[in-house]
C-alpha cells in the first residue's frame, strides 16, 4: 500500500511537468501580454516592466526562470494584483472555492446514490422513469443557464435568497451556486449508481442474501451498497474536474471571490503567473483527489487491494 | 406462505402451485402480456427428516420450484404451506448452485457465516458467537483459523462447505439444496453429499436435493418428484421409481445415464429428443406426447391426472408402464 502510494507520487511529476510546460506556452500564444493598457506607456517604461519580469528573453528562457521558481514552489508575483503574490492569491480564494466544491459533491452523493438505487429498486416503474427523465434534464441543462434560471425564480420572483455576493459565507449566498455546481453532478451520478445497482442486485449473493431471511431493506444497505458504489467512486475522479471548470463559470455568474473568479480575471488580463498558478494548482489537486479516489477502491473491494504488481490473471 | 399444517410429521405441503414468469415481447405493439408457466399444477408433501429428489432435464423447473419453497419466487396460483412450529426465514435455507458466486466477495468467511445471527439474534455476545462460528466451521470441515479470509481465497469445495455452514447457522428444519455439487469434481462431490447425509443424521434435517446427476439422487434421496415441463410426471419411493418406472419420461431419464459398461453403451438405443412436431399439439395435450412413444390418441386431447399406482408411487400418465409380477 504505501510503496504503491509513493510510486502513484513518482508517476505525477511527469504529469505535472508537462501540465506546466503546455500551459506556459499555450498562454503566451494568446494576443497581447499583461502591460498592454488602453493608454500606452512610454517605451522607455514598458522595457523597463519587461525587463523586471524578464518578460523581454526568448520564450524558453522564460521558461527556464518561470521553472526554476515553480520548483521551488514559489508561484511569482501577480502581473495585476500589484503586491500579491500569486500564492496569497490562491490561499485567498481557494477555501472559498473549496467550500463550495466539497458542499456541492457532498449534495450530489447524497441526493444522486440515493435516487439512483430507489430508481434501481423501483426498476422500470413510473417511479423509475420519473428519476431518469429529471437527470436526464440535469445532464442536458448547462450551469450557464441554471444559474440565471435560479437567480430569476428565487432571487427575483419569490426573493428568498440572494442573486448573488459571498457576504463573508453566509448560508443564504451559498444556496444557490453550490445547487448550481451539484445539479449535473446528482443527475450523472443518479444515472451510475442505478444501472450499477441494478447488475448488483442481480448477483447471486443478493439471492443469497435474501435467502437468509434478511429485509430488503438490509440487503441493499450491507450487501449493494458497497459495490454499487464502486463505479461512483470511478466517476469521482473526472467528477471533480467538471466541478473545479464548473466552478470557474457559476462564480463568475454569482459574483464570488473564489479561485475560480480569480482565474477568468487572470486569463482576461493575460496575468501570466497567475494563470499558470492556478493551473498548476488545480493539476496537482485533480491528480492528488484521483490517488484518494484509487485508495479508497481497495476499501470498497477486497479483490482490487494494491499488492503491487499480482502474478494471478 | 401460511402456518397452517398440523399434521403430524409433515413440515411442507404444496398445493395446485402454478408459478409464471412474464415473457418480454419484442414486437413494439403487443396484444396484451404473455406468461410462460414454469409450474404448472404442482402438488406435494413433505414429512420430517426425508430426503425429497427433485429430478427433470433442463429447463423443467427444479430450480423454481426450490425458489418457490424458499420464498424467493411469488406463487402466481397456489400455495404453499409450511408445519405450525416453522419460521420461514430461519429455518428453511437454502444451499445455492455455484458457491463461489452465491458468497458476497466484500465478506470474510465469519461475516458470510455469522450474519443470519445478526438479524435474528442480535443480542447473542461476542464470545457465544465465536464459539458457534468455531462449531460451524469445523462441522463442515473448514479451518476456524481462515475465518478472516475472503470467499474468492477458497477452492470450490470449500466455498459450498462455506455455504452450507452458512445455511446451518440458524439450525433450520429444511435445507434445500439446488444442484449443490455439479459445479464440483467427483471427488469433492462425494465429500460434500456425505457431508449433508451426516448434517442430516446429526440434526434430523429435512433436505430437498434438486441434481440432474440420477445416480447422485437415488444414493441421497428416499423419494423423488420427477418434474417434466413445469408438470410433476411422477413421485414416489425413490427405489421403486427407479426399479419400475411408471411414466415413459422417468423411464426415458434412467436410459439415459451413462453406465461404466462399453459393451451396453455401444449398443445403446438413442432416447428421442424434443421433437418438432412438438409445437403444434394442443396446449390441452399431455406435456409429454411430442416424445412419447406409447401416446395413443386420448393423449392428444387431455393431460392425465396423477393416479395412484400403487401405495409408493404416483403416476401423471394414461398408460404407465407395466411390468412382470
Amino acid at each position: 500500500m504505501v510503496t504503491y502510494f509513493f510510486r502513484r507520487l513518482l508517476g505525477a511529476i511527469p504529469t505535472i511537468f508537462l501540465i506546466i510546460l503546455i500551459s506556459f506556452f499555450l498562454i503566451r500564444l494568446a494576443p497581447g501580454g499583461p502591460f498592454d493598457f488602453d493608454r500606452t506607456l512610454a517605451p522607455e517604461i514598458q522595457a523597463n516592466l519587461n525587463a523586471q519580469y524578464h518578460l523581454d528573453k526568448p520564450v524558453y528562457v522564460q521558461f527556464g526562470y518561470y521553472f526554476l521558481d515553480i520548483v521551488q514552489g514559489d508561484f511569482g508575483p501577480s502581473f495585476q494584483y500589484k503586491n500579491y503574490t500569486v500564492t496569497e492569491l490562491i490561499v485567498q480564494g481557494f477555501p472559498v472555492s473549496l467550500q463550495l466544491g466539497l458542499s456541492a459533491m457532498l449534495l450530489a452523493l447524497l441526493i444522486g446514490v440515493a435516487a439512483g438505487m430507489f430508481a434501481a429498486y423501483k426498476q422500470n416503474t413510473r417511479l423509475d422513469h420519473l428519476v431518469m427523465t429529471l437527470s436526464m434534464t440535469g445532464i442536458s441543462i448547462p450551469n450557464f443557464v441554471v444559474a440565471p434560471l435560479l437567480i430569476l425564480i428565487f432571487a427575483i420572483g419569490v426573493s428568498l435568497l440572494p442573486a448573488g455576493g459571498w457576504n463573508n459565507g453566509a448560508i443564504q449566498n451559498q444556496i444557490l451556486p453550490i445547487i448550481t455546481l451539484a445539479l449535473p453532478l446528482i443527475a450523472y451520478i443518479a444515472r451510475i449508481s442505478r444501472s450499477s445497482m441494478i447488475e448488483v442486485l442481480r448477483m447471486p449473493y443478493i439471492r443469497t442474501a435474501y435467502s437468509k431471511g434478511l429485509p430488503s431493506f438490509y440487503i441493499v444497505t450491507r450487501h449493494a451498497l458497497k459495490p454499487t458504489l464502486l463505479p461512483v467512486i470511478s466517476y469521482l475522479g473526472p467528477a471533480i474536474a467538471g466541478l473545479i471548470t464548473g466552478s470557474v463559470v457559476v462564480e463568475q455568474i454569482y459574483g464570488i471571490p473564489g479561485l475560480g473568479r480569480y482565474f477568468i480575471q487572470g486569463a482576461l488580463n493575460r496575468d501570466y503567473t497567475l494563470v499558470m498558478g492556478v493551473v498548476v494548482f488545480y493539476g496537482i489537486l485533480i491528480i492528488a483527489l484521483n490517488l484518494i479516489v484509487d485508495l479508497l477502491y481497495g476499501w470498497l473491494d477486497p479483490q482490487i487491494r494494491l499488492h503491487g504488481r499480482s502474478n494471478v490473471r | 406462505m401460511d402456518n397452517t399444517i398440523d399434521a403430524q410429521n409433515v413440515l411442507m405441503r404444496v398445493q395446485q402451485l402454478t408459478v409464471e414468469f412474464p415473457i418480454q415481447s419484442t414486437k413494439i405493439f403487443s396484444l396484451g402480456k404473455q406468461n410462460f408457466q414454469a409450474l404448472s399444477n404442482v402438488s406435494f408433501e413433505i414429512r420430517q427428516g426425508v430426503t425429497l429428489g427433485i429430478v427433470g432435464e433442463s429447463g423443467s423447473g427444479k430450480t423454481t420450484l426450490a425458489r418457490t419453497l424458499a420464498g424467493l419466487i411469488e406463487p402466481t396460483v397456489g400455495s404453499v404451506s409450511i408445519a405450525k412450529n416453522i419460521t420461514p426465514t430461519r429455518d428453511i435455507q437454502f444451499v445455492f448452485q455455484d458457491s463461489l458466486a452465491a458468497l458476497n466477495p466484500r465478506m470474510t468467511v465469519e461475516q458470510l457465516i455469522l450474519e443470519p445471527l445478526d438479524y435474528q439474534l442480535p443480542k447473542m455476545d461476542v464470545q457465544q458467537r465465536q464459539q458457534k462460528l468455531k462449531q460451524s466451521m469445523e462441522q463442515v470441515g473448514l479451518d476456524y483459523a481462515q475465518r478472516q479470509r475472503y470467499a474468492h481465497e477458497f477452492s470450490g469445495g470449500q466455498c459450498q462447505r462455506i455455504g452450507i455452514a452458512r445455511a446451518m447457522i440458524t439450525e433450520p428444519e429444511i435445507l434445500i439444496c439446488d444442484e449443490p455439487v455439479s459445479a464440483l469434481d467427483v471427488s469433492v462431490r462425494a465429500q460434500v453429499i456425505n457431508l449433508l447425509k451426516d448434517l442430516q443424521s446429526q440434526h434430523g434435517l429435512t433436505l430437498i436435493f434438486i441434481a440432474h446427476d440420477l445416480s447422485l439422487v437415488r444414493f441421497i434421496s428416499d423419494e423423488i418428484i420427477v418434474l417434466y415441463r413445469g408438470r410433476i410426471v411422477e413421485q414416489g419411493h425413490t427405489e421403486q421409481v427407479f426399479n419400475h418406472p411408471g411414466h415413459p419420461y422417468t423411464r426415458a431419464l434412467i436410459e439415459v445415464e451413462p453406465r461404466p459398461d462399453p459393451e451396453f453403451e455401444r449398443q445403446r438405443v438413442p432416447v428421442p429428443i424434443r421433437s418438432q412436431n412438438e409445437l403444434e399439439i394442443s396446449e390441452l395435450a399431455c406435456v409429454y406426447v411430442g416424445r412419447c412413444k406409447n401416446r395413443q390418441s386420448k393423449c392428444t386431447q387431455r393431460q392425465p391426472e396423477q393416479r395412484v399406482l400403487s401405495d409408493k408411487q404416483n403416476v401423471a400418465c394414461f398408460y404407465p408402464l407395466k411390468y412382470p409380477k
